[in-house]
């Protein structure tokens, strides 16, 4: 009931701020968008969610987003820990302002997530800055999370994991149909990071007997990421999006991820081919099976070496001065999914389907 | 040991950006960006959708970070 009132004031005051905003100066954007993710882990989400941004300044803007996602699942982790199903359904709301001139801009924004056993609390800061002509925009931006965690039916499990990440990003006019982008991210995270509901089974000091104890990962974690975009445009409306990413941190995972999207524009119509893989090296704790009792244990299939491929189309609008609208724009994205793997005993695969639809406009 | 293992990605990550955004010395023209400024060609064109994508990936992958998260090239960021 309290949540339910703090997201109605919430809710309130984002769209009583908007509106204020609308009368002000004639340019808002409202988006919302709804998406199902269905796996063969018997796992369905679905997640919607509303967004508004408005500037009632030409340099200032404010923005507000709230998002349901509704988790149904019998998924493998869940039966290891003894329960046939649950459902669980997490709120996040959040709010921005934002400053743009012609070389700079600058945000900030804070992001409120609950769900029956975690809460969390984030504060991001983002900069950025074009130079040589507007050859150059360098970026720096930075959050930090703060989160509780619990444990569903138990009111003495209480603990804490605190989280930053830092990010530098250049974007690059490498020619005139291309656009190129590096950023390097840098994460750094303390406290509870396993789950409470997983359990990690070894080999007793009876033959044939089992101890099953709660996972166990490190307290700390560091993650460096780079990332790599290049965008080319082909004449006469078409685009071709290639992204790739190498990923390190201390726990021993290493991964990499290649993505290609071909987008052909027609007219107010734009269809999107979307593809993208990823390959994991397991953490160096890690072990498929535990033949005795080690200091750090996981159960978590994240932290396996696997691999997964994404592939789908997606079609969308944008139709400019549409009556009082400066824009309408829409877009319905299908995309089907695999992974393998290749030392988690549970699951050897999992593969499923994620449809979106979404819908936009600027008045 | 541990700020030992920090530094070198950092740096090297501080390397390629570096060697990278010297090539931004290209001169384009501002009359010769205009495929720039389309949506399409936008590091982040959609970002509910962006942030859908992401909130799949991060919570099924072992990793995260390394979006891109300013636009740019055309004055537009």
């Amino acid at each position: 009931m309290q949540l339910r009132a703090v997201f109605a004031t919430a809710t309130a005051t984002a769209l009583a701020l908007v509106t204020h905003a609308a009368c002000a100066q004639a340019v808002v954007e409202a988006d919302a968008r709804g998406g199902v993710y269905h796996d063969s882990d018997a796992t369905t989400i679905v997640t919607s969610a509303v967004a508004a941004r408005a500037w009632p300044h030409e340099r200032l803007s404010i923005s507000g987003r709230y998002l349901a996602d509704v988790i149904t699942t019998a998924s493998v982790d869940v039966v290891s820990a003894a329960t046939d199903r649950w459902d669980e359904v997490r709120h996040e709301g959040s709010g921005g302002l934002g400053y743009k001139d012609a070389d700079r801009s600058a945000s900030g924004s804070y992001i409120y997530s609950v769900e029956n056993d975690w809460r969390s609390h984030t504060g991001v800061l983002a900069l950025a800055h074009d130079t040589l002509d507007h050859r150059l925009t360098i970026g720096l931006s930075g959050s930090f999370v703060y989160n509780e965690v619990g444990r569903a039916d138990d009111e003495n499990f209480d603990e804490r994991l605190l989280g930053g990440t830092g990010n530098l990003d250049t974007t690059i006019v490498a020619s005139k149909r291309d656009l190129v982008s590096v950023t390097y991210s840098l994460g750094y995270a303390s406290g509870y990071q396993a789950s409470p509901y997983r359990f990690v089974r070894f080999d007793g000091p009876l033959p044939g007997a089992q101890i099953a104890i709660a996972e166990r990962h490190p307290d700390t974690r560091a993650r460096h990421a780079v990332g790599a975009r290049w965008n080319h445009h082909i004449e006469p409306d078409m685009a071709l999006r290639s992204m790739m990413r190498g990923y390190v941190d201390d726990w021993g995972i290493a991964s990499g991820t290649v993505g290609l999207d071909y987008v052909i524009g027609v007219g107010v119509f734009e269809m999107a081919i979307l593809s993208r893989a990823y390959v994991q090296k397991a953490a160096t704790f890690y072990r498929e099976v535990y033949a005795s009792e080690l200091d750090y244990m996981t159960a978590d299939r994240e932290l396996a070496t696997f691999f997964d491929v994404f592939g789908g189309l997606r079609l969308g609008f944008d139709v400019r001065d549409a009556g009082p609208f400066e824009s309408i724009h829409g877009d319905v994205l299908g995309k089907a999914f695999y992974y393998k793997f290749f030392d988690f005993l549970p699951l050897p695969e999992r593969y499923g389907l994620i449809a979106e639809l979404g819908l936009g406009a600027a008045l | 040991m541990r700020s030992r293992s920090l530094a070198r990605p950092a740096c090297a990550a501080a390397l390629v950006i570096g060697c990278v955004s010297s090539s931004a010395c290209a001169p384009v023209p501002a009359w010769q960006r205009g495929f720039h400024a389309k949506p399409k060609m936008q590091p982040d064109p959609n970002p509910l959708a962006a942030s859908f994508e992401q909130h799949v990936n991060e919570y099924r992958e072992g990793s995260t970070g390394g979006h891109g998260t300013v636009g740019g090239g055309c004055g537009c960021n």
